[in-house]
């Protein structure tokens, strides 16, 4: 059995650690409400932005628009939404994992792939397996929507010029504070099964809205001033959505996540304190008794 | 009669969404009516005011452009940003407006600065337009 002394050391290491642990867990519960709110608001927006576009698609032509156009994909640019710190469990592991999984498929069809990085952690496992043509940090807690705008410029730009064919995003979607899932949109070219995609995913629709889209797609639409114009605007708009709001769930999930994880730590914190201090006691206890019965021993010898 | 279902939804919330008799929207090209029944339009906004109409009640949103689509029973508004006329704040537009006329003055100006300035300064009109629409309206009463 270990001395009182090292049981002691030990104890007083763990609390240290489940203080740490408490005060992150503090620190990500308040920031977790403020991203939470901020993914929830913004959803809304994106979602039937997605919708409007999703109901017109069936009457664009590839033509009409450089980010509607689809070919041949050679080489496809992914952009990898992450936090920029650890501690929050699986999440990490889980994103990585989706992003290994997409990274093999492209190999396997003989695509080229290269990264834009949003979060240092994803920064850092992307240097190991590819080339990141951008990177971005800490600008989760505090991103605007002119900071997606000037990101998402990056992928429109390259698109247009046909650097890239292809155009793809990994996020983790807030789902809840106990669930977060990791998911992969593309987003350029836009095509309309995979925005309705989107959509459901976000919020779970009912089949008879779904319907509703489809016939509404079906509709001919009137563009004022006219078609190419709107969606010069409107497309654009929509990446950067698509973008901002990658972020902000991506934001919300972390923060959610790391709140979770450190609950949990304190808490194995605290049931491992309650385990030593037991050992210790018993150790303490053991320790009493045997030197009484040294004690006693000592003067029964002294009176014979 | 029949009713059109009106839904404006700005970055952050939504910010109506109800029957109405008719609405009308600042389009690009100028404003247009829209009243239940009309044809599938797309179309993107100009920084104005978007008027509601619901029975004899008229309700003035401040909208900075974006976009609209439009189905016969359905009209949704994309806005960038839409406000009642009591979320203004006209000290700032006020502020604003004499910021982006300021900038638009000087000579040294990039061709993207003065257009960022312009679009500002059609916005800050847009919210004032609004606001005294409604302080004239309260006197009136």
């Amino acid at each position: 059995m270990a001395s009182t002394r090292d049981i002691k050391r030990r104890i007083k290491s763990i609390n240290n650690t489940r203080q740490i642990t408490k005060a992150m867990q503090m620190v990500s519960a308040a920031k977790m409400k403020k991203a939470q709110v901020a993914a929830l608001r913004t959803r809304y927006y994106a979602n039937t932005a997605l919708e409007v576009l999703g109901s017109i698609a069936e009457n664009m032509q590839a033509e009409a628009h450089p980010l509607l156009n689809k070919r041949e994909v050679k080489k496809i640019l992914l952009i990898l939404i992450s936090p920029d710190k650890g501690l929050c469990g699986g999440l990490n592991s889980n994103l990585f994992k989706k992003a290994l999984r997409f990274l093999d498929k492209a190999k396997k069809e003989n695509k080229e792939l290269d990264f834009l990085c949003v979060g240092k952690k994803g920064i850092d496992f992307s240097k190991k397996i590819g080339n990141i043509i951008a990177e971005y940090e800490k600008i989760g807690d505090k991103i605007k929507i002119t900071d997606a705008t000037s990101i998402a410029q990056i992928p429109i730009d390259y698109f247009t010029n046909a650097k890239y064919d292809q155009v793809s995003i990994i996020f983790t979607e807030y789902v809840s504070t106990l669930k977060q899932e990791v998911r992969e949109q593309q987003i350029l070219p836009f095509e309309k099964d995979k925005l309705l995609d989107m959509t459901k995913a976000g919020k779970k629709e009912e089949e008879k809205q779904e319907k509703e889209i489809l016939e509404k797609s079906k509709a001919d639409y009137l563009f004022e001033p006219s078609a190419k114009q709107i969606l010069a605007t409107l497309l654009p708009r929509l990446v950067d959505m698509q973008v901002f709001q990658a972020i902000v769930e991506s934001n919300a999930s972390e923060h959610s996540a790391r709140m979770v994880a450190m609950q949990n730590a304190s808490e194995n914190a605290k049931d491992m304190i309650a385990d030593l201090s037991f050992t210790y006691n018993q150790a303490r206890q053991a320790n009493i008794t045997r030197e009484l019965a040294e004690i006693t021993a000592g003067a029964e010898a002294l009176k014979k | 009669m029949s009713k059109l279902i009106l839904e404006i939804i700005s970055l952050d919330k939504q910010v109506f969404n109800d029957e109405v008799d008719s609405v009308v929207l600042p389009t690009e090209e100028g404003e247009i009516g829209i009243l239940p029944k009309h044809i599938h339009l797309v179309t993107s906004l100009a920084p104005g005011e978007i008027k509601i109409r619901q029975g004899n009640e008229e309700t003035v949103l401040a909208c900075s452009g974006g976009f609209a689509q439009i189905n016969p029973d359905k009209a949704i508004v994309l806005a960038d940003a839409a406000e009642h006329a009591e979320e203004i704040d006209e000290q700032r537009a006020e502020e604003a407006m004499k910021k982006a006329r300021e900038t638009m003055a000087k000579k040294d100006i990039k061709k993207e600065e003065y257009a960022a300035a312009a679009a500002d300064l059609r916005r800050s009109l847009a919210r004032l337009k609004v606001v005294k629409k409604r302080k004239s309206k309260r006197a009136y009463r």
